[in-house]
């Protein structure tokens, strides 16, 4: 990571070696951290490691429609249709995640650059994104999200980008503070002095030393769109069949609460273990990038 | 304060049709043709002609905004339209079920601010303690367990195992209909969907209530009410409590979008006759009149929550004043 203008010592490789450090001792964040990795990888490697195909409907293996219990053929069994439960969890990991950090990617980049026009240049551009993103912030935000979604043709890159639609604001505000607090700094007044042009001072200036709370955010985010994904296949409005979802998993297994759990009991627990991770991995890194504890 | 009110106010007004605009349009550029809900009884299809005539008879081959002018002008005159499913009046429809949303959210608000303030407060004063590091992973869970899987486990113990508790409705057809009876009907069909419900707002408000507290523990008005030798309990209680909800009455308005849309979820699973379940049912059957119906409503209700709970910031800090 950068720190300071140029000129300055660039102490990188200190800063990253000093945030591991101190990321380190928050125990449950490396724990969180490790199971995301393995779970990305799982979900990387996709259908080289099913072993079935999520979407194979075979009816033969539930006599009766009833789901088959888990067993030697399928892990963690089948549902009515007879596709196998884990297959169907790693398509599913694959979708969520996907969702997650692609949603999180494009509030990132609305955010981020609303953020840094009006931090930057301030006056009426900086009013009018703040003014939007209050308004964003005081709308019903999922069910907007819902209407918005059911409406669209129904795919995957319709609820990311519907999802990314409306979380920019957080990003945004963080990114203008940040830009309000760093221009009132020397070596800005620096730069100003030395005649760099604009949009070096924002890309190689101000960006890289607003990166540590924009990571902490965007961490905290990822959870955030996932939720809503899940949310949103749960109801029907997110992901269309035949494609899993976890969300969508627990909603098709509604009429089996009693008498299949492994329909739906280890779809909520990776939902869940999967954005308790973000969440500890963000608080985290918030912790070990705090500038603050750092002076002490 | 009332220059202040009246700005707001209009700011909402504008919202609104902003936010009805956009979902006219939105709900106008789906695929779809809405003519394809009519079929004549007896033929059971429509001949071209016979669709342009309907076609110009309900107005749909106007320009998209001289709709939407008509929409808003019958909608302000109280004429939301009717409902394609039901065929009843879409106002009929949506403030039927507006008390029953907001008696749970109610509920799920009242049941989250009388647990999260206490354990945020008892988690900042022992700060780094056993209950400290308890609650912040019980915290940590709360926010990141799905409600709908949430609601799941508790339909799976509490009704499918024990048996305890109802997990559908609001009212069961064996109970009476006298008063208390029927009351604790209701009471007893609250209480799993109010828990999901406010399961989320508990966790991340004994967060943002500890971090109030630690705040407001380092004030030098702390100090000098410590120095001044009044007993601890008292402090943290009077000195300390009260000024740390000051940040938390803004919060109770800013998460009301998100109980709202929690109510969305929690509706929808434990079919709870509210708003939020009819406009769950209403997005998937693409029924558009009871669509925008709810949105205006929905809207109307969060924005009048954040406003209300800016007016209640100034009333509980004299320091902020408004102009």
């Amino acid at each position: 990571m950068r720190i300071g203008a140029r000129g300055k010592k660039e102490p990188s490789q200190g800063q990253l070696a000093r945030t591991w450090r101190s990321f380190r001792r928050h125990k449950l964040a490396v724990a969180s951290l490790v199971f995301l990795v393995v779970l990305v990888t799982i979900a990387a490697l996709g259908s080289r490691i099913m072993p079935c195909d999520p979407l194979k409907i075979d009816l033969k293996a539930v006599p009766g429609g009833k789901p088959a219990a888990p067993g030697a053929a399928h892990w963690l069994g089948t549902d009515e249709m007879g596709r196998d439960v884990f297959s169907r969890l790693i398509s599913g990991a694959r979708v969520s995640l996907m969702v997650g950090l692609v949603a999180t990617g494009l509030s990132l980049v609305f955010g981020v650059t609303l953020g840094a026009v009006a931090g930057f240049f301030g006056g009426l551009a900086s009013s009018l994104i703040m003014r939007t993103a209050d308004i964003f912030l005081s709308l019903p935000r999922f069910f907007l999200i819902m209407v918005v979604n059911a409406y669209l043709t129904p795919s995957v890159y319709n609820i990311m980008a519907v999802i990314g639609l409306f979380s920019w604001m957080g990003v945004a505000r963080l990114v203008r503070g940040e830009f309000l607090r760093l221009k009132e700094q020397e070596f800005i007044t620096a730069t100003k002095a030395l005649g760099v042009p604009t949009g070096r001072v924002i890309l190689r200036h101000l960006l890289p030393n607003s990166v540590a709370p924009i990571i902490v955010a965007a961490t905290l985010q990822i959870p955030y769109a996932i939720l809503t994904e899940s949310s949103l296949s749960f109801l029907g409005l997110g992901i269309a069949p035949p494609l899993a979802s976890w969300g969508s998993m627990l909603n098709l297994a509604k009429p089996y609460i009693a008498t299949a759990w492994w329909l739906w009991v280890p779809a909520g627990v990776l939902i869940s273990l999967t954005v308790f991770a973000f969440n500890f991995v963000g608080d985290g890194l918030r912790d070990a990038l705090d500038p603050l504890q750092h002076r002490r | 304060m009332a220059r202040y009110l009246a700005g707001r106010l209009a700011f909402c007004v504008v919202l609104l049709l902003v936010i009805s605009w956009a979902a006219f349009f939105v709900m106008h550029l789906a695929p779809g043709d809405p003519l394809a809900m009519y079929v004549d009884p007896e033929k059971g299809f429509l001949t071209p002609d016979e669709k342009d005539i309907l076609r110009h008879n309900l107005g749909l081959d106007r320009p998209l905004v001289v709709q939407y002018t008509y929409w808003l002008g019958n909608c302000l005159q109280g004429d939301w339209g009717y409902s394609l499913r039901s065929r009843l009046p879409v106002m009929e429809e949506v403030l039927d079920r507006l008390p029953n949303t907001l008696l749970l959210s109610g509920i799920a608000l009242v049941v989250a601010v009388t647990l999260a303030l206490p354990i945020g407060t008892i988690t900042a004063v022992r700060r780094y303690g056993v209950i400290d590091y308890g609650c912040t992973i019980a915290a940590f869970a709360g926010i990141s367990i799905p409600s709908f899987f949430f609601a799941m486990l508790v339909v799976w113990l509490f009704s499918v195992k024990l048996g305890w508790l109802p997990s559908t409705g609001m009212h069961s057809f064996a109970a009476g209909a006298s008063g208390a009876e029927a009351l604790w009907d209701v009471v007893r069909h609250l209480i799993l969907p109010a828990a999901v419900l406010s399961l989320r707002e508990v966790a991340s408000w004994t967060r943002y209530q500890r971090s109030s507290v630690l705040d407001v523990l380092n004030q030098d008005y702390m100090r000098t009410a410590r120095a001044k030798g009044l007993r601890e309990t008292r402090l943290i209680v009077r000195h300390g409590v009260r000024n740390a909800l000051i940040p938390m009455v803004t919060l109770a308005g800013l998460s009301l979008p998100e109980l709202v849309g929690g109510s969305f979820v929690v509706e929808t699973i434990f079919a709870w006759p509210g708003m939020g379940r009819l406009g769950v049912l209403a997005i998937q059957s693409r029924d558009f009149p009871i669509v925008m119906g709810v949105t205006m409503v929905t809207s109307t209700v969060v924005l009048a929550g954040n406003l209300l709970a800016d007016i209640l910031y100034a009333w509980v800090d004299p320091r902020i004043h408004y102009d």
